[in-house]
């Protein structure tokens, strides 16, 4: 794992709010060996000027806005593959279910409860008037 | 290589062409299904696993030039300005959509008659409402009669899905403002139906499969009758080429068989059901002396009239939790009060909003309802404002036809089996972005009728090319059109397009339930008429 690419993700998602660093939460390490991400990241991490790791935190953001400016479609996907990285480590998904009663986990096989449809939510637009043209007619029914 | 001989070939195994293969096998055709992709497996969907997000962004993205599956062709997008989104497998792209399941209205078929723009169709509602009506017993429907709406139609199969609490406040602040709506009639079982097939349960990405298959795709609707009735599917069949005889008529189709050998199928009728990109690319491949631009191309029409649903969105951020994340993500209620043309908006035509849930956490982040959560010192606290706080509603637009915006093959690119490649060109229409501003500061009035603190527009997304139609239209006229009122090429009657290529004019909603019922119909007629449609010897 490369401390730029480490510093690349901490600019995009520092820790706060609760939330981990991006690199404290694991994604550098499971990014630099994630083949579906590899050569996305292998791409940006190219385009970071020399010395990245050492710029300073204002120096990394504009650093990044620039690239983002100049190179959209590259940083675009590169952040993505920060994104994804980050959002599927346990520990960040632990945050969001302690903060938002969202489940940690996969959707299946439990699924989810909810209030099953009710009938009485249509009492106003049942009574609509009819308001699809019929062009047979070329009258609103 | 092999030659066989079959009546009937279906190219293509999706939402039409199962449709087809189980109406002809069930006559007592001789049928055969060659299909690029193979079956999925509905055990082993994403959804049950941990990193199941990541799949959407890569294994399963809609897009097959991000997806890059072996058995997917790529398409250049790159003049296109709406990206296209499908899948090839037994199933189509019913094995990754929403399932929403509205039928088009009247007034889709006559926008020529009504509002003076594009074309009627051949053909009107009601010669299709037989075949919406059994479509929708073997699909499976869920939702209620009784929408002022639309016309009349049968009973659902079964009661409509939850719709949740954002729809919930919404539906209020339509009903505040004397908005039209009504509930989504949708393809997913809200009970057990069909053999293994569960109910819903809620759990949100039906575009990633569905593990309890309560979501219908025609791989568990259509080709088990299909198969019972005798027809054939092969898997892994690449087709490259419909082999035309003398006549300019078809003789069969010639393709890669899953060694990558190839192989040649006889058929007194060749049914195309590829989509409006794959049926097109089929077509301007099949060259001939008879047919030296493509078959059917003979005024130059096949591939062009490319119609999508451009899509505008707002996402509405409320002060609780409404916790869009559970429930299927497509279908859940909508809006048709501006569906019909009114002269006084500025454009011709309409549009629906159609609420859509929202997302996990990824799909949060990543941004596809709302805009992405920007990156840097403000990340978790904006990720925190939004997470299970948003509803969306889609600006979902009626797209007419241009000329300009088509398919055509690639002059170097090609799939893994050195077939050419397609190439779309599309550019989003005046009329269409008129509509889509229109739209959009309704969507927003509704989010705040509905007491939304924030209310984040997208003009279009890059992402909506999930419908692919207009592209071997259908019409009267051979100088204006592809295909007869009977899905028959004018210049050779026994090759037929059932898919959304057919399509004269887009509508304002999904099209599925009326491919499906065209596809059906196109059948019917067939078997109507199959002593008339000689074998080309």
């Amino acid at each position: 794992m490369s401390a730029r690419l480490t510093a690349w993700l901490d600019v995009l998602l520092p820790g706060g709010d609760g939330f981990p660093s991006a690199s404290a939460a694991g994604a550098a390490d499971w990014l630099s060996n994630e083949p579906r991400f590899e050569r996305v990241v292998a791409v940006l991490l190219e385009k970071l000027p020399d010395g990245f790791e050492d710029l300073g935190a204002d120096g990394q953001v504009e650093a990044l806005a620039e690239i983002g400016a100049r190179a959209p479609a590259c940083f675009n996907a590169a952040v993505v593959a920060a994104y994804s990285a980050y959002y599927t480590r346990p520990s960040v998904l632990q945050v969001i279910e302690d903060a938002c009663g969202y489940k940690a986990g996969p959707p299946q096989p439990g699924g989810y409860e909810l209030p099953p449809f009710d009938d009485g939510i249509l009492e106003i637009p049942r009574s609509r008037e009819p308001s699809w043209v019929d062009p047979s007619s070329e009258v609103k029914t | 290589m092999n030659t066989e001989r079959q009546d009937v070939v279906i190219v293509g195994a999706g939402a039409s062409g199962a449709v087809a293969a189980w109406r002809l096998a069930r006559a007592g055709l001789s049928v055969t299904c060659l299909e690029r992709g193979g079956w999925i497996d509905h055990d082993d969907v994403p959804s049950r696993s941990s990193d199941w997000e990541l799949a959407r962004q890569t294994t399963h993205h809609p897009n097959p030039n991000i997806r890059m599956n072996p058995w997917d062709y790529p398409v250049d997008d790159s003049d296109a300005a709406i990206k296209p989104m499908m899948y090839n497998a037994v199933g189509g792209s019913t094995l990754h959509w929403g399932a929403h399941f509205p039928r088009f209205r009247p007034s889709d078929f006559r926008v020529r008659t009504l509002d003076g723009v594009a074309d009627d169709w051949p053909i009107d509602y009601h010669e299709l409402s037989s075949h919406y009506e059994e479509n929708d017993r073997i699909m499976g429907v869920s939702g209620i009669n009784g929408d002022p709406g639309n016309p009349p139609r049968g009973q659902r199969q079964m009661p409509p899905l939850p719709i949740g609490r954002g729809a919930e406040l919404m539906a209020g602040a339509f009903d505040r403002l004397g908005w039209h709506w009504w509930v989504s009639d949708a393809a997913i079982n809200t009970r057990p139906r069909g053999a293994h097939r569960q109910a819903c349960n809620n759990c949100g990405p039906c575009d990633l499969g569905c593990a309890v298959r309560a979501r219908s795709s025609t791989d568990l609707t259509y080709w088990p009758l299909a198969l019972a009735a005798g027809a054939r599917l092969v898997t892994q069949a690449r087709v490259f080429e419909i082999e035309t005889g003398g006549d300019g008529r078809a003789a069969g189709v010639a393709y890669f068989d899953e060694n990558g050998d190839v192989r040649r199928m006889r058929a007194s009728v060749v049914v195309l059901a590829a989509n409006g990109v794959g049926t097109a690319r089929l077509l301007l491949l099949s060259t001939s002396p008879c047919h030296p631009a493509g078959l059917g191309n003979q005024s130059d029409l096949v591939g062009r009239n490319l119609m999508h649903h451009p899509t505008g969105m707002v996402t509405g951020v409320f002060d609780e939790a409404v916790d869009g994340f559970k429930g299927p993500f497509a279908t859940s209620i909508l809006c048709q009060h501006f569906y019909e043309s009114d002269p006084s908006r500025g454009f011709a035509r309409g549009f629906q909003m159609q609420l859509v849930r929202s997302d996990a956490p990824l799909g949060t982040a990543v941004g596809v309802y709302l805009p992405r959560v920007p990156w840097g010192a403000t990340h978790h606290r904006r990720f925190l404002e939004v997470f299970g706080r948003t509803a969306s509603l889609t600006v979902t637009t009626e797209d007419l036809p241009d000329p300009g915006n088509r398919v055509t093959l690639h002059p170097h690119l090609t799939d893994s089996d050195g077939i050419p490649a397609p190439r779309m060109t599309y550019r989003v229409n005046e009329n269409t972005r008129s509509m889509i501003r229109f739209g959009i500061a309704r969507a927003t009035e509704a989010f705040e009728a509905a007491g939304a603190i924030e209310a984040l527009p997208q003009p279009l997304l890059e992402g909506a090319g999930f419908h692919l139609l207009g592209t071997a239209r259908m019409g009267n006229d051979p100088e204006t059109s592809v295909i007869d009122r009977w899905c028959r090429v004018h210049t050779a009657n026994n090759v037929l397009v059932v898919d959304g290529s057919a399509f004269v004019t887009a509508a304002a909603l999904n099209p599925t339930p009326t491919i499906q019922a065209i596809a059906m119909r196109a059948a019917d007629a067939l078997i109507r008429d199959r002593r008339d449609i000689r074998a080309v010897e």
